[in-house]
């Protein structure tokens, strides 16, 4: 018989985490965890979740990034709805910079401290994907808690209602691109500091 | 953790290093809590690690054991010395229970 294995997605994501030197042992701590003590104790369902709720706790920097993209792209959004204007060039250069420049960081920084590009462009994605969420609730509970009809005109007059909705994610692969790019740097110098006599 | 470091002797791994903090703590704590305590630990130069062979039920992923390095001992000894100052010279008395 098999023996019992946690999701291959979560052990994927779990790994790409990691610093490099951590992959193999951290990984294998869990899943010795999962299997002697977790599973047999549990429903599949019940001990998966477990499993998904630990990985889920290694990726807490990424969390505390989703939520800065998080404030940022709300903030603009509360400008455009409670402060309106014709005018939005200014507002999208800044907040397109200050992603960019945010973006970059997270990329850079996970490959500096975890020694993997790969890691770069995981937490990258990890960190919109956080943030697409946190925005779809806060964008919700914006519009339900101040909702008049001064409101929903400023709203029309920004995009819509669904483009605040829908641009957190569609932001998901350009922006993970971009930190693929701080990712990248960070490798190339990484490298050249390691090839320094 | 540097006390369940030396309770574990040469057991000390990941997994043991949680569960003996778990028991010890009675309360959960999360491995990566841990994973990254002990990074910060190994990176002062209070923990050295290396890695063992791979078991069935992991994998065959390797585990990586952890013991006190010289600074280690160091500040193990100083933190238990700091305790005990603290509770020099105090009596417990009936009704302090």
């Amino acid at each position: 018989m098999m023996a019992p294995a946690p999701p291959a997605w979560a052990d994927t994501w779990l790994r790409l985490l990691l610093p490099v030197r951590d992959r193999d042992t951290v990984s294998g701590d869990l899943m010795e965890e999962y299997r002697e003590n977790v599973r047999p104790g549990r429903s599949p369902m019940a001990a998966n979740t477990w499993y998904v709720g630990q990985v889920a706790r290694f990726a807490w920097r990424q969390g505390l990034w989703a939520l800065a993209l998080a404030a940022l792209f709300e903030a603009r959004t509360a400008f455009d709805w409670f402060v309106p204007t014709t005018n939005f060039a200014p507002r999208s250069e800044m907040t397109t910079l200050v992603t960019i420049a945010t973006l970059l960081v997270i990329g850079a920084s996970s490959t500096m401290r975890t020694r993997s590009f790969k890691a770069g462009v995981v937490s990258t994605a990890t960190a919109l994907i956080g943030s697409a969420l946190i925005c779809s609730i806060v964008t919700t509970f914006m519009y339900w808690y101040w909702r008049s009809p001064e409101l929903i005109a400023a709203i029309n007059g920004s995009g819509g209602l669904a483009e605040v909705f829908a641009l957190p994610v569609m932001l998901t692969v350009p922006g993970t691109a971009i930190g693929a790019v701080g990712a990248g740097v960070a490798s190339i110098r990484r490298r050249s500091y390691v090839e320094r006599p | 953790m540097l006390l369940a470091v030396v309770r574990l002797g040469g057991d000390a791994y990941g997994r043991a290093i949680l569960t003996e903090v778990q028991e010890r703590l009675q309360r959960d704590v999360s491995a990566g809590a841990i994973q990254a305590t002990l990074a910060r630990l190994e990176q002062k130069g209070l923990l050295a690690s290396k890695l063992g062979p791979g078991t069935e039920i992991r994998a065959g992923r390797p585990r990586r054991f952890y013991r006190l390095g010289p600074a280690g001992v160091r500040a193990l000894n100083d933190a238990h010395d700091e305790v005990s100052s603290l509770w020099r010279g105090f009596r417990p008395r009936k009704g302090y229970a």
